[in-house]
């Protein structure tokens, strides 16, 4: 069971929980439990396809899943799975 | 954690706010906000580490995001959200913000034209991924 780490303003989603452990041997696998568990939470998360959000960051550890191997990485007990959404925005049109 | 309607800012993270608009002018300066029962109490300047234009878009780093929440846990404060500067322009959403922006997190976008603050507008994700203005009037302390 990883651990997956909620950002504060995604915490309605979970009950206010700001750390679940959820099954899964992929980061994959462990966003979809974690969507299961949580619907509400999923499309913030993920568009309608089922890709995440290119504001969304996925870390496992300190590393951005996109260093690793993407949404396949492989994740065991001892993991940590950081939700962080990408801060940006401003005046372009 | 605040009103639907109504947060208001002490006037010393408003000061924060505003100085960093004009510090980084023309440039969009941005920062995190902290506080709690809907009142920001402490806002905090950012780099900005937008690969784009700097005078049209602001980012801050993962590294700031999950410093400011530690920050938060370590306080006892409420991550309560954003600020960026619109340099001589409105403050309001872009399709920009709007694309990035999360739920449960203000907003706060100041406008700024010749190194003067014209404007200071509250902005929280709805439903619907769409921008509604709160209400933000000054608390003295």
């Amino acid at each position: 069971m990883a651990t997956v780490i909620i950002p504060t303003p995604l915490r309605k989603f979970t009950s206010n929980a700001s750390k679940i452990t959820i099954s899964g041997n992929t980061v994959e696998e462990v966003i979809q439990n974690l969507n299961a568990a949580y619907p509400d939470l999923r499309k913030h998360i993920q568009d309608n396809s089922g890709t995440i959000r290119p504001f969304i960051n996925i870390f496992v550890g300190e590393d951005d899943i996109r260093t690793l191997d993407s949404h396949h990485t492989v994740v065991n007990d001892n993991s940590h799975i950081s939700i962080i959404p990408a801060i940006a925005g401003g005046n372009a049109l | 954690m605040f009103s639907k309607y109504e947060v208001s800012i002490h006037q010393v993270a408003r000061n924060t706010i505003i100085s960093s608009a004009e510090r980084v002018y023309p440039a969009e300066c941005c920062g995190f906000m902290w506080g709690h029962n809907g009142i920001i109490t402490i806002a905090a300047e950012e780099d900005n580490v937008s690969k784009d234009d700097k005078l049209r878009s602001f980012e801050i780093g993962t590294s700031a995001f999950m410093a400011a929440e530690k920050f938060a846990d370590a306080s006892g404060l409420y991550l309560m959200g954003v600020f960026h500067s619109h340099p001589d322009t409105v403050a309001e959403p872009s399709d920009r913000d709007q694309e990035s922006a999360i739920p449960n997190f203000l907003y706060l976008i100041v406008a700024i034209v010749d190194h003067v603050v014209t404007e200071e507008r509250l902005w929280i994700l709805n439903d619907y991924r769409n921008f509604t203005e709160l209400y933000m009037h000054n608390n003295m302390t």
